[in-house]
């Protein structure tokens, strides 16, 4: 699948013919080096008894090799540029997921020497969702903050009475008032 | 006849009231979700999977089918409505079922996609329920060597048939594979690549995998490129085809049915050829191909028919073999395992009243699609016109209720927040995601599998070749090897090219 633009640049393009491909081959060697590198304190087994080690590491090798016929390709056949990465969407959306995890049962930080230290306290999905569903809403490209809102209390309702209530799923919804 | 009484015990399952209830539901909501432009199949059960948690097997398995192909039907609807496929499989209907859709006959394609699904996934149900006995007693006779060499092969079909570069797919295989080594290493109970974390020591959970690259990373991608849906302004008309429409439908559903039956049965991702297949070969038997692309009944008829028939037919090498051959069968072992079912050729044995359930559901799945479908088609049009601005945060938050739901744990929910980040940079260089997640599912099993061979070949390699005494697992090497050579061939990468953007 190579665009036209691609092709239509081709004299301009140096070494690398294929910068996405370029990135994604070294990723994959990356990957594998770091696969290697964790699963190095196992042991591999010897003979008929392959250990705990053997696939982990076969696979490194295998990811490698196959990362090194991907940055081959992005130097010989011509392909797209790597597409710029969108900050918002990314930042938005997935701060909202953290958010949730952090807020539904709080948050405790164990940090080593301080001790545990609560972060956050369990503010169940009353609190959580409207947040998540908020700070999501940020990834969009229009904003409405009234239409925001009421979406917002409309959708917690909605899942308290669906998983909660319909389907008792064990999800705390306001934990500070004992449900 | 094995084969009936068999059916019967299906049926006796599948018609009980509760039953019948939660096989319309899932149908219900398969569809709702499905119709969503941008939400599809997969991202669809992974969603749903948590309001599967409290029902029995029997019931979750009967429902998370009706999503399965609720979901399926509804990617359908988009496809002649919306113009956008919600799916790969859908891609064909695109073409001439939007078309008609603009020539006034939006009510025609609908129905005869639905009337030629129905027709699909009846055939396609006695398909399974009279190859399942078969194949589950070869799957009897193989060994892990045998296992082995069939997951190689399944991964390698469904490699050469995803798009794009099939190295990349490699790729993509291997790091599902990887992730699947994190944890507990089952025979000896080390810690494999944790970082000393005690939430990964259980391994990482499929549904985080699916959820993020499937769900957030789709979001993710979709907020980038704002969608201009074409949403269709043009009266529906009648939901019956007409009489000359019906005649010249009814080959092309013959031959679809057939021939994504048959594709839907190879193991590795044969159901997603099956439409484009179809359709090929209605344009190649047209009298007047140049009708094709401005509305051909026969574009719809046939293609609907096979991607139907393929999708119910792929459930074969995962009831019978344990194997799934595509990302949404990949998330049903995932559902099954959640709920105590390895599935695989034991099942039938062990379960007779689950596994014939489930076929038996799957038929009259089809039969409730066909009838909640036409008559509700208004409100999925309705549904079609929620802003993509409304329709994220509310797939987000079902999500992160699902994801925690798995295990109770918060944890999840940051791990899949993670994996949303690593499916939008795999997109960003040009990965597909699907073989990540069949090489993830297949992972555990194959390394077991492949310890297992070597340990009883007393570390001879060969044994997975060995023609002589294990001429099977050879059998199914040498497939594997002359597909994965076929596919570096310059004149079907042009074609492979060619089929999928066509």
């Amino acid at each position: 699948m190579h665009d036209d633009n691609a092709k239509a640049d081709d004299n301009t393009r140096g070494l690398v013919k294929s910068p996405q491909d370029m990135f994604a081959g070294l990723f994959i060697i990356a990957f594998g080096l770091a696969c290697l590198w964790a699963s190095s304190n196992l042991t591999g087994g010897r003979g008929a008894n392959l250990g705990p080690g053997s696939f982990p590491r076969g696979l490194s090798f295998l990811l490698m090799a196959v990362g090194a016929v991907i940055v081959v390709q992005a130097l010989t056949v011509v392909g797209p540029r790597l597409e710029a990465w969108a900050i918002r969407g990314p930042v938005f959306v997935l701060g909202a997921v953290l958010l949730f995890a952090m807020t539904i049962r709080g948050t405790t930080l164990n940090i080593p020497g301080l001790g545990r230290t609560d972060l956050l306290p369990p503010l169940g999905l009353l609190v959580a969702g409207p947040l998540t569903l908020i700070v999501a809403s940020l990834a969009a490209n229009e904003r409405n903050w009234t239409q925001t809102l009421i979406f917002s209390a409309c959708m917690t309702a909605f899942c308290i009475l669906l998983f909660k209530v319909a389907l008792r799923l064990p999800i705390p919804v306001a934990p500070w008032a004992g449900w | 006849m094995d084969m009936f009484s068999n059916l019967a015990l299906g049926f006796g399952v599948a018609l009980t009231i509760k039953n019948l209830g939660l096989c319309f539901l899932g149908c219900m909501i398969g569809t709702l979700i499905g119709v969503l432009p941008g939400v599809g199949p997969i991202a669809t059960i992974a969603m749903l999977l948590p309001i599967t948690f409290g029902l029995d097997p029997v019931g979750a398995l009967i429902m998370l089918a009706g999503i399965y192909y609720g979901a399926q039907y509804g990617g359908s609807t988009t496809a002649i409505l919306v113009n956008i496929p919600g799916e790969a499989t859908s891609v064909v209907t695109v073409l001439d079922g939007h078309q008609m859709a603009r020539n006034g006959r939006a009510g025609a394609a609908l129905g005869i996609s639905a009337i030629g699904s129905f027709f699909a996934g009846s055939v396609a149900t006695l398909v399974i329920a009279a190859l399942a006995t078969p194949l589950t007693r070869v799957a009897l006779l193989f060994g892990p060597a045998e296992y082995f060499s069939l997951m190689v092969m399944g991964l390698i079909f469904a490699v050469v048939l995803a798009r794009g570069s099939v190295v990349k797919a490699i790729a993509m295989v291997l790091c599902g594979l990887m992730l699947s080594t994190v944890g507990q290493d089952l025979e000896t109970g080390a810690d494999r690549m944790t970082f000393a974390w005690p939430e990964l020591s259980d391994g990482i959970d499929f549904a985080t995998i699916a959820m993020g690259m499937f769900g957030f990373a789709e979001i993710l991608r979709n907020l980038e490129n704002p969608e201009t849906r074409d949403v269709l302004r043009n009266r529906i008309g009648s939901l019956l085809p007409n009489w000359s429409e019906l005649k010249q439908s009814i080959a092309p559903v013959l031959r679809g049915t057939s021939i994504g039956a048959a594709l839907g049965i190879l193991p590795g991702n044969g159901a997603v050829l099956g439409p484009f297949a179809s359709y090929t070969m209605e344009k190649k038997l047209a009298k007047d191909p140049s009708r094709f692309g401005k509305g051909a009944i026969e574009g719809v008829a046939g293609p609907e028919s096979a991607n139907n028939a393929g999708a119910q037919t792929s459930f074969i090498p995962l009831l019978t073999l344990g194997i799934p051959p595509n990302a949404v069968m990949a998330l049903m072992v995932g559902a099954m395992t959640i709920h105590g079912i390895v599935p695989g050729p034991q099942v039938m044995e062990k379960r007779p009243d689950l596994f014939w359930g489930m076929i038996a559901s799957m038929w009259i799945g089809n039969l409730m699609l066909l009838v909640i479908n036409l008559p509700m088609i208004g409100i999925w049009v309705k549904l079609l016109k929620v802003p993509y601005r409304m329709l994220f945060p509310s797939i987000l938050m079902f999500c992160c209720i699902g994801i925690y739901s798995v295990n109770n744990n918060p944890f999840d929910v940051m791990i899949t927040a993670f994996f949303g980040l690593v499916g939008y940079a795999f997109i960003k260089m040009g990965f597909e995601v699907a073989p990540l997640l069949l090489g993830f599912v297949l992972g555990k099993l194959m390394e077991e599998y492949l310890r297992r061979s070597i340990l009883m070949s007393r570390g001879d390699w060969s044994v997975f070749v060995d023609v002589v005494n294990r001429p099977i697992s050879a059998g199914l090497i040498a497939i594997a090897v002359l597909m994965l050579l076929i596919s570096f061939l310059p004149a079907i990468t042009k074609k492979r090219d060619t089929v999928f953007v066509e």
